[in-house]
């Protein structure tokens, strides 16, 4: 009877493994998107199912529970949430995933411990006490690195980077003495000293997660929760491999994948490599501006702004991580909504790390009933840029700087931009000249082509809209 | 390097779903065939079946000499999947980025299964009640969250023939 179930478990859980394959693969076309999540979001019913009839699944009580308050939890806050503070959120759900897998291995661990110890060192046990010790370490830096994550992009603390002597050495320090305590664990894992090892281990884990995300600031935060999320499926993964669970190791496995190619996508698209990200704090010069780049700045008033785009057969809206704070998604929208019916062709162009997460301007765009057609990734967008009549740079300014082509001295420097200054007007909507997050100067105020609207993004689009509706009437 | 990978690009999806079925079936064939872990009788059932109890019935195990370790398939396994997910996730379009993380981190959830057996174990341990309590709740949030998340965003993606 057992092993009748045994096999039908295993199987049941094979299901929920494709399931999962085929929802990321339906999760990468925008038409079957949806779908996918549903038929992934089913594997991962029927794998909770499927486990609930294990034989070790003895009392059912705190399964109920714990499942109940989570899930509401879960679901109160995926409703609730705004859409402009979703890649905090992203990251909180994924801190939680990874403190997950951490406990798993805890429980196992103690389980083991105080029952029948860790057996020789045969493969099966060599495999188990790694996987036991990377469940917690990976979980623990997972589960820490993505509340500061989330405390960072809700703005709970301070984005800039948090940088103080001896950072290195200190984070040095602490995975030295986590590998320490791995390795102890290793050499004798059945010891006397084995337990508060193991405790310590988990805390220097989650002072490990800290350390490494304070020193990384907002703009670099894309790179950080695809890499946080790379390693929450680690984490899942290592906890499959502790309870020797077929799913839990082709699933993680699946996730840290998928983060690992997204971290990837994301350094290139900044021209950094990770480890540069993780260990430079840039952006923490920001506020020291260098007054090197000269030329005439050209301000221009939203009704004289008016005129412009009036005459306009081609717009393009360039939006950026300021579009976000102004939540002026739904103003851009309406502004687009009444350039088309006065001929114009409207687009947007996005660059790959605009915003706080990757794809995060899609999602805003999206919200504001934007069409995902008419978004334009940075490559689309390059080569017919100097088509265009105007370019409205909305609270974008890193991602749409020319010294990252031109100024080889630029910290920026090489990393790909959307080449607005091409464009034969260029509109940036901005609150003053200070520069961007990186701390570079932004020598496209200063072009020739472009016309600066001060003030804040959403009035600025509001006044528009106004102009455009009183002349119609 | 990069030709090993563009051979494994060359790889239709279908036969890396097939292959990791076929190392799941042979794994889950391999573990069938290993004894149960031996029940103990002081806290009830022992659970872990890595270190498997060596006295119950070795007449199902496999002679060793033709029987492939448990563990290298559930490696193997893992190593497929890994290139199965680089294999499926490479070529997806920015503007979904941020669904398909939040939807990858809801599968990461998946440690949900770890967390049920933690909680249900039903031991007379306050410790290990507590750390299955806590660790099903982070997981149902992960799980729960992570989904309802993403589906509330992808539904907000709309194509043009809309309106």
């Amino acid at each position: 009877m057992n092993e009748t179930i045994k096999i039908l478990t295993e199987v049941a859980y094979m299901v929920s493994a494709v399931t999962f394959i085929l929802g990321l693969k339906m999760l990468s076309k925008p038409t079957t998107a949806i779908k996918g999540n549903i038929i992934s979001g089913l594997g991962m019913c029927l794998a909770i199912v499927v486990t609930l009839f294990n034989p070790v699944v003895r009392s059912y009580e705190w399964i109920i529970i714990g499942g109940l308050i989570g899930t509401v939890i879960g679901a109160i806050a995926a409703i609730k949430v705004p859409m402009t503070s979703m890649p905090g959120f992203v990251a909180f759900f994924n801190g939680t995933g990874g403190l997950a897998s951490m406990l798993v291995g805890w429980s196992d661990f103690h389980v083991t411990y105080t029952g029948k110890g860790y057996g020789s060192y045969s493969l099966e046990n060599i495999v188990l006490l790694l996987a036991t010790y990377l469940a917690m370490l990976i979980g623990g830096v997972t589960f820490s690195g993505s509340m500061i994550a989330y405390a960072k992009l809700e703005e709970k603390m301070k984005g800039k980077p948090i940088l103080f002597k001896g950072q290195q050495i200190v984070n040095a320090v602490v995975l030295g003495l986590g590998v320490l305590a791995g390795v102890l664990f290793f050499v004798s894992p059945n010891g006397g000293l084995i337990y508060p090892a193991i405790i310590l281990l988990m805390i220097l884990a989650n002072i490990l997660g800290i350390l490494v995300t304070i020193p990384i600031g907002g703009a670099d935060m894309p790179v950080v929760i695809c890499l946080l999320n790379s390693y929450s499926g680690m984490a899942a993964c290592a906890s499959g491999f502790v309870l020797n669970n077929t799913v839990l190791i082709v699933a993680g496995s699946l996730v840290g994948a998928s983060g690992i190619i997204l971290t990837a996508i994301m350094c290139k698209a900044m021209n950094r490599s990770l480890g540069n990200v993780l260990f430079s704090g840039f952006g923490s010069s920001e506020g020291a501006v260098s007054t090197s780049v000269t030329g005439e700045v050209k301000a221009l008033s939203p009704e004289d702004a008016y005129y412009v785009l009036e005459a306009a057969r081609s717009v393009v809206f360039v939006p950026g991580y300021g579009m976000a704070v102004a939540q002026a998604q739904h103003v851009v929208k309406e502004l687009a909504d009444l350039l088309e019916k006065n001929g114009a062709e409207v687009k947007y162009a996005i660059h790959p790390v605009a915003g706080r997460m990757p794809g995060h301007m899609n999602v805003l765009l999206a919200e504001a009933n934007v069409p995902y057609d008419q978004l334009l990734e940075m490559d689309d967008i390059n080569p017919i840029i100097d088509t265009i009549d105007v370019c409205i740079v909305v609270g974008a300014n890193d991602v749409v700087n020319p010294s990252a082509r031109e100024d080889p001295k630029s910290a920026i420097y090489g990393m790909p931009i959307i080449n607005v200054d091409y464009a034969k007007t260029c509109f940036v909507l901005k609150r003053s000249l200070a520069s961007g997050f990186s701390g570079v100067e932004n020598p496209l105020f200063f072009k020739e082509n472009t016309r600066m609207i001060f003030g804040d993004a959403k009035q600025t689009l509001t006044a528009l809209v106004n102009q455009f509706k009183e002349a119609q009437e | 390097m990069r030709k090993i990978i563009k051979q494994f690009n060359k790889i239709p999806l279908m036969g890396w779903v097939s292959l990791v079925v076929f190392v799941s079936i042979l794994s889950l064939l391999f573990l069938g065939s290993f004894p149960k872990a031996k029940a103990d009788s002081n806290t009830g059932v022992s659970t872990m079946p890595a270190v498997v109890a060596t006295e119950a019935s070795a007449e199902q195990t496999l002679p060793s000499s033709r029987a492939l370790n448990p563990m290298t398939l559930l490696l193997f396994t893992f190593l497929i999947a890994v290139f199965l997910g680089v294999e499926i996730l490479t070529k997806v379009p920015s503007q979904l980025h941020t669904p398909l993380m939040s939807g990858s981190n809801a599968i990461s959830g998946i440690t949900v299964v770890g967390a049920c057996l933690a909680a249900g174990q039903g031991r007379n341990s306050m410790l290990l009640i507590g750390i299955g309590v806590i660790a099903m709740i982070c997981a149902m949030i992960n799980v729960a969250g992570g989904y309802l998340v993403t589906d509330r965003m992808l539904r907000m993606f709309k194509g043009k023939e809309r309106k």
